[in-house]
């Protein structure tokens, strides 16, 4: 038995290619979280009704946010998370990776305009700037920091 | 009327195996033509469906979440894409679980009707797909058409005479 003819479609590609990808990273956003959501209720066997009586709001308000095409708020999402027992924003460790280039330069001038009151002061200063910019520079200018809350 | 299931590549992955419908001899599916006769007047809400489709089939699948079910007949799957009440648009697919959905056509959603099926066009989509299910869930029982092993895609004689 023969599989279905397959077809690249023109006019989809033609819509796809108008796209920004931010837009497209939106959608699949709102998309990836409603399934999130639809996941842990039935993970909890809730069915909507559940999750709109935990959260006082209408039946057809969790239809909207189940269907993936909702801009959830942070604080809905957090309502969310209180009531299912899950965690959808992670709040534990961010990774920023921050490109440090521009604030080398601006390191760099900013040593020869500073006023200091005193030469130990200056001193410290152009150390310190040193060391941030050797750090920077040593790790190919992606200083990596790691925040934690 | 003769039509052809085929397999829209674009936007199937390894989610969903989605497809569409080619009617008698035309050149575009029932998908295309949705897109060609709204692209113009509704441009944001069709990157929006085209985008949730192609997500579908390459990241989430075709949860039920996503349709509002139960379009046609109680359980021959024909359900539409979801959409609120602001939108414009009314997109009709058949769902077979959440690896497997054929997009058919839709229309615009006409103000001042109590039921979208008073929109004689909408009418004349829906029942397609509703006869196209039919077909479909008599020859997947008669073994004219099978899931693959893996359940993600079809096999079989795709061809129909309406």
């Amino acid at each position: 038995m023969k599989k279905a003819e397959e077809y690249n479609s023109k006019i989809i590609d033609e819509v796809l290619n108008s796209v920004s990808s931010k837009e497209a990273k939106k959608v699949e956003k709102n998309m990836v979280l409603a399934s999130k959501i639809y996941d842990a209720m039935k993970a909890k066997g809730w069915n909507k009704t559940d999750l709109a009586e935990a959260l006082d709001k209408n039946n057809s308000v969790i239809t909207k946010w189940l269907s993936g095409t909702h801009n959830f708020t942070t604080n809905t999402l957090y309502d969310i998370e209180e009531v299912l027992g899950i965690s959808i924003i992670p709040l534990d460790e961010v990774n920023i990776t921050q490109n440090f280039s521009a604030q080398i330069s601006v390191l760099a001038d900013s040593l020869d305009f500073v006023h200091f009151q005193h030469q130990e002061d200056k001193k410290n200063y152009n150390q310190y700037c040193q060391l941030v910019i050797n750090n920077i520079t040593n790790k190919n200018s992606n200083y990596k920091t790691t925040c934690k809350s | 009327m003769k039509c052809k299931l085929v397999k829209l590549t674009n936007i199937s992955g390894d989610r969903a195996s989605i497809y569409s419908v080619f009617n008698n001899d035309e050149k575009k599916t029932l998908l295309d033509i949705f897109i060609q006769e709204n692209i113009n007047s509704f441009k944001s809400e069709i990157n929006d469906i085209i985008l949730r489709l192609r997500i579908m089939g390459n990241k989430t699948g075709a949860r039920e979440n996503y349709f509002k079910l139960d379009e046609g007949v109680p359980t021959d799957g024909v359900c539409a894409l979801y959409d609120t009440p602001d939108k414009k648009l009314r997109l009709y697919c058949i769902r077979y679980g959440a690896v497997l959905l054929i997009v058919g056509g839709g229309g615009e959603k006409p103000k001042n009707i109590r039921r979208l099926q008073e929109s004689p066009k909408l009418k004349k989509e829906n029942f397609f797909l509703n006869e196209l299910s039919k077909k479909i869930t008599e020859r997947i029982k008669n073994g004219e058409i099978k899931y693959t092993n893996d359940g993600f895609d079809l096999v079989g004689d795709f061809e129909f005479e309406l």
